[in-house]
């Protein structure tokens, strides 16, 4: 109850006086530049949410394991020679229901071993053409096979038949996350870049703020010692001043969010006068900000705390 | 003004040497990460003395599909010009999303060193072999031997590669996958007769560089003589402004991927906001500083001295404070920006001090200290 009569007194000598200035800038600031870092990831994390979500479509990608309804095919490393040249790639062997489901040769069957398929841009490289004859040279065998058929799509840089020698089995199963897996990929670099920013920014302050807690004792030592005069424990008046700190440091917080807040959007509102705009209006992302938030208004307190105790480090004459 | 200074009240100078060197350092960081962020793509561009980056269009210079052909036309019939094609395209390897790089290895060994750190040669007729830059590399974990698979939107299925080896080079290579053409075309589902950009090696003293501006549509008045930096850029600006060079992009998603996510806006508006934020932190610190020392000032009114006139002196002060602890700022700056890499994708963000970045800081931070100091030592009670 003392505390909390002592916290008030305080806190009303605090409001009517006006001596916060110092401290609430040096909070302030720090809070505006994490807001500012925080509008940036969420701005980036919404972008890459709508363009994940407009590139939405399915991939084939390689399964370590064997999933249920996945594409099996199997795969070996070829050199493939034509003439004078002579090129490394894979040779892919599927039958007709993988070749169906992969969109390859419009629902027929896959060039019959030893026969080939070459992709449009292995075709494209190396000159082949649809009769020519190639060298086939995979790990355990070298053969002639004919080019029966250009395909499009997917394998474009790789030669297709159909199983003709052992090799290593794949399995391609559908994903439609993969547009968003990249998306957020580069969201999670960007958000690592400015919560470094934030965090450098909220330590690069600390000793502003300390300084702050210093002048703040120093502005209130005449109430903190009619409370001690009073008869109030120092441990008490310490706790309320620690008390106060931590009020002033989350008016702080709320000030210093809006400004950096308001910046980004005035920013972004001026950027239309350059020809540009951004569409989304974003508010910092809390995940970004939380931690050195809390870490400022903690340091505050504690220090402010230990500040009270003290009675304060120095004695300076004003 | 010795007078003065001895009668600052030592918590307003404690105030201001902590709030300006703060203020300092935290603003030289944050501009180099903003204008490393802004740049990343010029980042991305081959660079050299002899080198010229024909590309389309698009806020990142590399989001276009250009025509080579349409490229090899424009400077048909010129002597000693080599042109190289890149086809970029952002892939996930490993669950991280990398630049793949489509090269031909022996056009590029004429314009960029390529030493083998790991495993074999870079040849052009594996055709499914992937060397990867030294950062990348360590960045990835990735080691030669292995088959790595990457995964791109623009192709339905996964590529493998067998990894042949690990590369450096100047960048933008060693942050890079580098592969072959072919693979590259077919991770961003396009011909080979399409690139995102040519590289144009040529010898000066061979063909004039304002002549192949010209050649590429770029207006010779723009192009200042003799700056090839700004001639590379001019080009590049000039192309992106439109009409240069055809050039197309087909999904926003593309424009998305290829530009790593960062919208050179985005970075525009927070470096603005960012801006606002410390100039008003060098105004509090100056003006709070000042409004401490009003007993001090008063009593230099009281000796006859006028208001402006003691204004001036504690802003004087207050500026030159300023202008020395910048100083100790970089030299902080400096420490802070080599502690923790910071990574786009396999791209370092290089925190390097920028000399026009640092004169900005300069002149503005002074110029709001000075108005901010007067303005709290001024204002009357």
């Amino acid at each position: 109850m003392r505390l909390l009569v002592a916290y008030t007194a305080l806190l009303k000598s605090v409001i009517k006086n006006g001596v916060v200035g110092g401290f609430v800038a040096s909070l302030l600031v720090a809070y505006a530049v994490l807001s500012i870092a925080g509008c940036v990831v969420s701005l980036s994390r919404q972008e890459a949410l709508a363009i994940a979500g407009s590139a939405a479509r399915s991939h084939y990608v390689v399964s370590a394991q064997e999933v249920p309804g996945c594409i099996k095919v199997g795969v070996l490393n070829a050199s493939i020679c034509f003439r004078e040249v002579c090129v490394t790639t894979w040779q892919y062997m599927l039958d007709e229901n993988a070749a169906a489901a992969l969109g390859l040769f419009q629902g027929s069957a896959p060039p019959a071993y030893p026969d080939i398929s070459a992709g449009y841009l292995l075709a494209e490289y190396t000159g082949v053409r649809v009769g020519d004859v190639v060298t086939v040279c995979t790990e355990l065998v070298c053969r002639k096979a004919r080019v029966v058929s250009i395909h499009r799509g997917a394998f474009g840089e790789s030669i297709v038949t159909t199983p003709g020698e052992p090799g290593r089995n794949v399995c391609l199963s559908e994903n439609r996350e993969l547009a968003l897996d990249i998306a957020k990929g580069l969201a999670g670099d960007l958000s690592r870049a400015m919560q470094y920013a934030g965090l450098v920014a909220s330590l690069l302050y600390l000793p502003v703020l300390v300084v702050a807690c210093f002048k703040l004792h120093k502005e209130l030592s005449t109430e903190l010692e009619v409370l001690v005069g009073l008869g109030a424990p120092r441990a008490e008046v310490a706790a309320a001043f620690a008390l106060v700190a931590a009020s002033l440091a989350l008016f702080s917080a709320v000030l210093g969010l809006s400004l950096g807040t308001v910046a980004f959007h005035a920013s972004l509102w001026f950027l239309k006068f350059t020809g540009v705009h951004v569409p989304y209006r974003p508010l910092p992302d809390l995940g970004a900000v939380l931690a050195p938030a809390l870490v400022l208004a903690a340091v505050a307190t504690v220090a402010s705390l230990f500040i009270g105790l003290r009675g304060g480090f120095v004695e300076v004459a004003y | 003004m010795k007078w003065l200074i001895k009668s600052l009240k030592p918590w307003s100078l404690l105030l201001l040497i902590a709030g300006l060197f703060c203020t300092h350092t935290a603003s030289l960081f944050l501009s180099s990460l903003m204008l490393s962020m802004y740049y990343l793509y010029d980042e991305m561009a081959p660079h050299g003395q002899r080198v010229l980056v024909v590309t389309g269009l698009g806020l990142a210079p590399f989001t276009a599909l250009i025509s080579i052909k349409d490229v090899e036309d424009r400077l048909a019939g010129l002597q000693g010009i080599t042109l190289i094609p890149e086809t970029l395209v952002l892939g996930l390897v490993k669950d991280r999303p990398v630049l793949v790089r489509g090269v031909d290895f022996d056009k590029l060994k004429e314009y960029a060193w390529l030493e083998v750190v790991e495993g074999s040669e870079p040849v052009n007729s594996c055709i499914n072999c992937a060397w990867i830059g030294v950062e990348a590399a360590s960045v990835l974990g990735l080691k030669p031997g292995s088959t790595v698979e990457v995964y791109s939107v623009f192709s339905k299925t996964t590529l493998m590669f067998k990894i042949a080896g690990i590369v450096n080079s100047p960048p933008p290579y060693k942050y890079e996958v580098l592969v072959s053409r072919p693979a590259a075309s077919a991770l961003r589902g396009v011909s080979l007769s399409e690139a995102s950009h040519v590289v144009v090696v040529y010898e000066p003293e061979k063909v004039n560089p304002l002549v192949l501006a010209s050649r590429l549509g770029a207006s010779l008045g723009e192009v200042e003589k003799g700056a090839m930096a700004l001639f590379e850029k001019a080009l590049i600006v000039l192309a992106r402004r439109g009409g240069a060079l055809e050039a197309y992009l087909s999904t926003p998603s593309e424009a998305y991927m290829v530009r790593l996510g960062i919208k050179r806006e985005v970075v525009s508006a927070a470096s603005l906001a960012l801006s606002i934020v410390f100039l008003y932190a060098y105004y509090v610190v100056a003006h709070v500083y000042a409004a401490i020392n009003k007993p001090a000032i008063a009593l230099l009114y009281e000796i006859g001295l006028s208001r402006k006139r003691a204004a001036l002196y504690i802003a004087l002060i207050a500026a030159t404070t300023s202008a020395a602890l910048l100083a100790l700022g970089l030299a902080a700056f400096n420490e802070l920006s080599s502690t923790v890499p910071l990574y786009i994708s396999c791209y370092r963000l290089s925190l390097a001090s920028e000399p026009t970045a640092i004169a900005i800081i300069a002149a503005l931070s002074t110029l709001v200290v000075v108005y901010g100091a007067f303005r709290g030592a001024s204002r009357e009670e």
